[in-house]
């Protein structure tokens, strides 16, 4: 029996599953978590329970991680990529509209935007969301889909991928790490950014009417990716703190401040009567701050240039992906996944989406109990064979676990899981940044889920030899 | 010549694919480039002007209009002396966004900082018009905001104009104190104007 929590509302949910696929939950094997499909299906089944065994428990569709929106419907592209239906819907409407010039550039009026986010949010089925008159351009449904990504608690490339995708580029022969790192992405994320990264590279294809380059698309994608937005928040917010106390980030302010004035006096510039350039900045006017937003613009721009290289070789991304799946598949240990796809309304449907089934009835709203029979993936049955009680989730309250079990034994099985990590990531040649860890924790409204992934040492040293508050009791066997 | 009596700062901001950069790319080189390529973040130019005899370097800053970007451009719009608003006549959500774009400007900037309406691609056929220049200019009254122009970054009328118009609101509040030469106000004395400054303290006894 599993037990898993979910911090943002309290429930402890519990599940019986095989013993096969326990051993692998609870070992925090994230590498088969993540590449296995049939335990990403099995994932998205407790969030589909979370999403709909109760009304309270509901999680909105835009802020929440990809596999909300793949729980709440979720689409199989003609390249096999499961999608969040949201994401398909967009596509599905920008797809008809390819030689709208400045398409994804521009934007639609905020208001309409906001409207038809709240439609999708309240209605399960994304294709049966009629959207008002007012949406009147392609423009919308760039900007919803600008949104949501925008929205994602983790960014699309996820914050402890970040470095390796910077590292991977920069090497000799980019494409084969590139393909290397995208292979170790979580599944959904992975899946989700190659079915954008061809989707962009089939509009730039229509580059002479809408106008958009591999490059501009880049510009455009980059930030939104990597939620840019984010790093700069958090750099404004510790600004403030600069000037009371001396930190280690105010001496690297002050050295690239100073590292500037030099350099410039060096050089011994002159401003030209007309300039154009982000490089000749005239320093004496502006903060150290300034500085370091100049940083995250150059780094932005590393990060376009990385997303344009992306774009034009998406294709091959994908290729490779499939091949080095194939290994996982052959397991022995479970039985056949992602199989025959059940092609209900395709006619409905723009031509790169299949339909898997329609879970997202209003009926199945109302009743908690679940229909195993009529749930999204087809492999389903399969797993209700491994998911003995599954129309019962039992609600625990946290004072009743506290009296069940030891504390000790948890921490045990945390440090059990962050050795696992760090042996994985040690394989991998490369140590994420401590202080993106701490990022990425800042994050979470969703750590429950993340842990279940054994996301990347979501817990440091710290929380794990001082206190570990209750809501950070993430998985408890 | 590198000797001016003042730098100026000034921020363009306004929804994507407005025309931004074009404008200062206009107003900077003088050429116009149909905008296919995109702002990362914020760039700058820069160009001298002189208004009542007096040099001014502008310094002007480029924002990017895409959403993800609003953060970082944020950021930029401190000490601004002067920002210019600017949407595009052809497309009424840029419009109707500007009401956004100056809220986030007073929330950013200085509360002097002059403030201008600038309604883009005027050299558009009349049909495809989507904002009328009345519309425009009454919001601009009932918004407090100085200027209202309609320009065209590529045939480069009243752009020009824009810049130094501005200019000279920012240079009348300078001589009316409202202005001060201080790093928030986004406005610094030149070299000319400091050395002119002690020459007129100093040559104030021989005249």
């Amino acid at each position: 029996m599993i037990l898993v929590y979910f911090p943002n509302t309290g429930i402890f949910y519990q599940f019986t599953v095989k013993k096969q696929v326990k051993t692998c939950i609870s070992s925090g094997d994230s590498l088969s978590l993540s590449t296995s499909p049939l335990l990403f299906q099995i994932y998205i089944q407790i969030l589909y329970l979370m999403t709909y065994s109760d009304q309270t428990t509901r999680l909105p569709l835009f802020g929440s991680p990809i596999v909300t929106g793949i729980a709440r419907s979720s689409y199989i592209t003609e390249t096999g990529l499961i999608i969040p239906g949201v994401v398909a819907r967009c596509f599905q409407e920008i797809n008809k509209n390819l030689k709208v010039e400045g398409l994804f550039r521009r934007s639609g009026a905020s208001p309409v935007l906001n409207q038809l986010q709240e439609q999708f949010e309240r209605c399960d089925d994304p294709f049966k969301v009629i959207p008002a008159p007012s949406v009147t351009t392609v423009h919308y449904w760039t900007g919803l889909l600008k949104r949501y990504l925008q929205l994602l608690p983790e960014p699309l490339i996820p914050q402890s991928h970040q470095i390796l995708f910077l590292e991977a580029f920069n090497t000799e022969r980019p494409l084969e790490k590139l393909q290397e790192v995208i292979y170790n992405m979580p599944l959904e994320h992975r899946n989700l950014l190659i079915y954008l990264l061809q989707s962009i590279l089939n509009m730039v294809e229509h580059g002479d009417t809408n106008q958009m380059t591999a490059a501009t698309m880049a510009i455009i994608v980059a930030p939104t990716c990597i939620h840019i937005d984010a790093v700069s928040q958090l750099m404004q917010q510790s600004t403030p703190s600069l000037k009371s106390t001396p930190t280690t980030s105010w001496q690297k302010a002050t050295n690239r401040l100073f590292g500037f004035a030099k350099r410039k006096r060096s050089s011994g510039i002159n401003q030209s009567l007309s300039s154009l350039s982000t490089r000749s900045v005239p320093f004496p006017l502006y903060q150290p701050q300034h500085i370091l937003q100049l940083d995250i613009v150059k780094q932005s721009s590393q990060w376009t240039l990385l997303l344009e290289y992306l774009i034009t070789n998406s294709f091959l991304l994908l290729k490779t992906t499939t091949q080095a799946k194939a290994p996982e598949r052959v397991s022995p240990q479970y039985p056949r996944s992602l199989p025959v796809i059940h092609n209900i309304s395709s006619s409905a449907l723009s031509s790169s989406h299949s339909r898997l089934s329609s879970v997202t009835s209003e009926g199945k709203k109302s009743s908690p109990a679940i229909d195993i029979t009529n749930l999204e993936f087809p492999a389903s049955r399969d797993l209700l064979n491994i998911f003995q009680d599954v129309c019962t989730p039992v609600c625990i309250t946290e004072a009743n676990v506290a009296a069940v079990e030891p504390r000790q034994k948890y921490v045990n099985t945390l440090k059990h899981w962050r050795a696992r990590e760090e042996q994985a990531i040690l394989q991998r040649h490369s140590i994420p940044d401590k202080n993106q860890v701490i990022t990425m924790e800042a994050n979470g409204n969703t750590k429950a889920m993340l842990h279940l992934w054994g996301k990347k040492s979501l817990f440091t040293e710290q929380t794990l030899e001082t206190n570990i508050p209750p809501s950070h009791l993430q998985l408890y066997q | 010549m590198s000797s001016y009596n003042y730098i100026i700062k000034y921020i363009i901001v306004g929804d994507s694919g407005v025309g931004k950069s074009c404008l200062l790319i206009q107003f900077t080189d003088k050429r116009f480039n149909a905008g296919r390529e995109l702002t990362i973040g914020v760039e700058f130019g820069t160009r001298f002007i002189s208004v009542d005899d007096k040099q001014i370097k502008l310094q002007i800053w480029d924002t990017a209009g895409q959403e993800s970007f609003r953060s970082i451009t944020q950021s930029y719009y401190r000490g601004a002396a002067g920002a210019l608003l600017v949407y595009d006549i052809s497309r009424r959500e840029s419009f109707e966004h500007i009401s956004t774009w100056l809220a986030d400007v007073r929330r950013h900037a200085n509360p002097h900082t002059t403030i201008v309406l600038v309604g883009n691609k005027s050299d558009l056929d009349e049909s495809k018009r989507q904002v009328t220049s009345e519309e425009a200019e009454r919001f601009a009254k009932e918004n407090g905001i100085a200027l209202f122009l309609e320009t065209s970054a590529k045939s480069a009328s009243n752009v020009e104009e824009v810049f130094v118009k501005t200019a000279e609101n920012v240079y009348e509040k300078i001589k009316s104190g409202e202005f001060t030469s201080n790093e928030t106000s986004g406005i610094r004395l030149g070299p000319v104007q400091k050395s002119s400054l002690s020459e007129e303290t100093q040559g104030g006894a021989c005249c």
